[in-house]
């Protein structure tokens, strides 16, 4: 089991899942939003192909285009 | 240490007075204020963001700004974009921002575009941009659209010149820089925020608060002037040498690697920050193509000339 923090949320996956993979099981549209791991931003492109590990902490935050 | 370039220039006694607060600080001096007097930053929008943006740089000594917006000044506008009032209301925000900083700050040469950046405006605004001889340059992002933000990036990528982007809608706020040449590892705003994004807010539907909008106008402006402070001459090794040890002796506020390449979240709820490292995408079509490729995508907008960008 493996324990991470999305939006400062804990939450608890049964088995490893792609970032892609956690933004669809929470339906998030992945086409509003950016993605932090670990404090660090993560291009959609490898939303993918990384997998979330024990203790990540994800932020997911929509675009902000106003000014 | 005292370069050959400012025993050349120093400033006038009026200026030295003008400026005093801020070259009292060890990591502006008169070497940074004469930096800043021969800097150049054009602003994209003049909303919230821009209006009070293109204030805190024209009065902090900055020698010349081009400012581009398209809209005219409207009575919803006046809460928060405190240069303009009643009177100004049907004008040009630019024309009417030309004015008033002519205004507040007398030492500041400013160039107004009244229209919108499109494809085909944005050739003029950056070619004036590029005109004036080895000024430091610099982008501000102020506008409050997708559209107009992946334009304003694509350029500043393909010309090579800094961009700081600050947005706010709601409660959220958001500010970046990035720059190609001296931290290609950041990335752009197509990394982060690809071309499909999608945003769900603005200022128009979702509303804001005129302070939050300040909060981010003014970090954006410490930014851009912060950088503007540590830039690197882009010509000789000595003159680089001499900007290396300048930076070490007087070990400014922060380095160009804490300030470029970093993402900044606000809460204007809360009133807490979150930052976070940006990664530059390998894939990404517009920074990520050689400058060759770029000029033949499809989906490049075309200019004429791409200078040395240092990345690939």
């Amino acid at each position: 089991m493996i324990l991470i923090h999305l939006n400062n949320v804990p939450q608890t996956l049964q088995q490893p899942l792609s970032l892609q993979a956690l933004l669809e099981a929470q339906n998030i549209c992945q086409h509003s939003v950016a993605l932090v791991l670990n404090e660090a931003v993560v291009p959609k492109h490898r939303w993918s192909s990384i997998l979330c590990h024990h203790e990540d902490r994800i932020d997911v935050f929509a675009v902000v285009a106003g000014g | 240490m005292i370069t050959t370039q400012e025993q050349a220039q120093s400033l006038a006694d009026k200026d030295f007075i003008r400026y005093s607060r801020q070259i009292f600080l060890p990591e502006v001096g008169e070497a940074g204020q004469l930096q800043l007097k021969q800097a150049h930053v054009l602003i994209v929008g003049l909303g919230g963001l821009g209006q009070l943006a293109a204030q805190y740089l024209a009065c902090a000594g900055v020698g010349r700004l081009t400012l581009v917006d398209g809209d005219r000044v409207e009575l919803s506008n006046l809460p928060r974009q405190l240069l303009f009032s009643d009177d100004d209301i049907g004008h040009h925000k630019t024309h009417i921002a030309k004015q008033k900083l002519a205004v507040l700050a007398q030492g500041c040469e400013i160039d107004a575009f009244a229209e919108h950046l499109t494809i085909e405006s944005a050739n003029a605004v950056f070619s004036n941009l590029l005109a004036h001889g080895k000024e430091a340059r610099l982008v501000l992002d102020c506008t409050d659209n997708l559209m107009a933000r992946h334009c304003i990036n694509r350029l500043s990528v393909e010309h090579a010149l800094p961009l700081v982007s600050a947005s706010i809608a709601a409660f959220n706020g958001q500010l970046f820089a990035v720059d190609q040449q001296r931290f290609p590892l950041g990335g752009c705003y197509h990394c982060i925020f690809p071309s499909d994004t999608r945003a769900p807010q603005n200022c128009t539907s979702q509303g804001v608060l005129g302070p939050s909008v300040g909060v981010m106008a003014s970090m954006q402006a410490l930014l851009a002037m912060q950088l503007l402070l540590l830039a690197t001459p882009p010509t000789s090794a000595t003159e680089q040498t001499v900007n290396q040890s300048f930076e070490e002796t007087c070990q400014p506020i922060a380095s160009t690697r804490s300030l470029l390449g970093r993402f900044w979240r606000f809460n204007a709820k809360s009133l807490q920050w979150h930052s976070a490292a940006l990664t530059r995408d390998p894939d990404c079509e517009v920074c990520g193509l050689k400058p060759s490729a770029l000029m033949q995508s499809t989906t490049a907008v075309s200019f004429k000339s791409v200078p040395n960008r240092g990345l690939l």
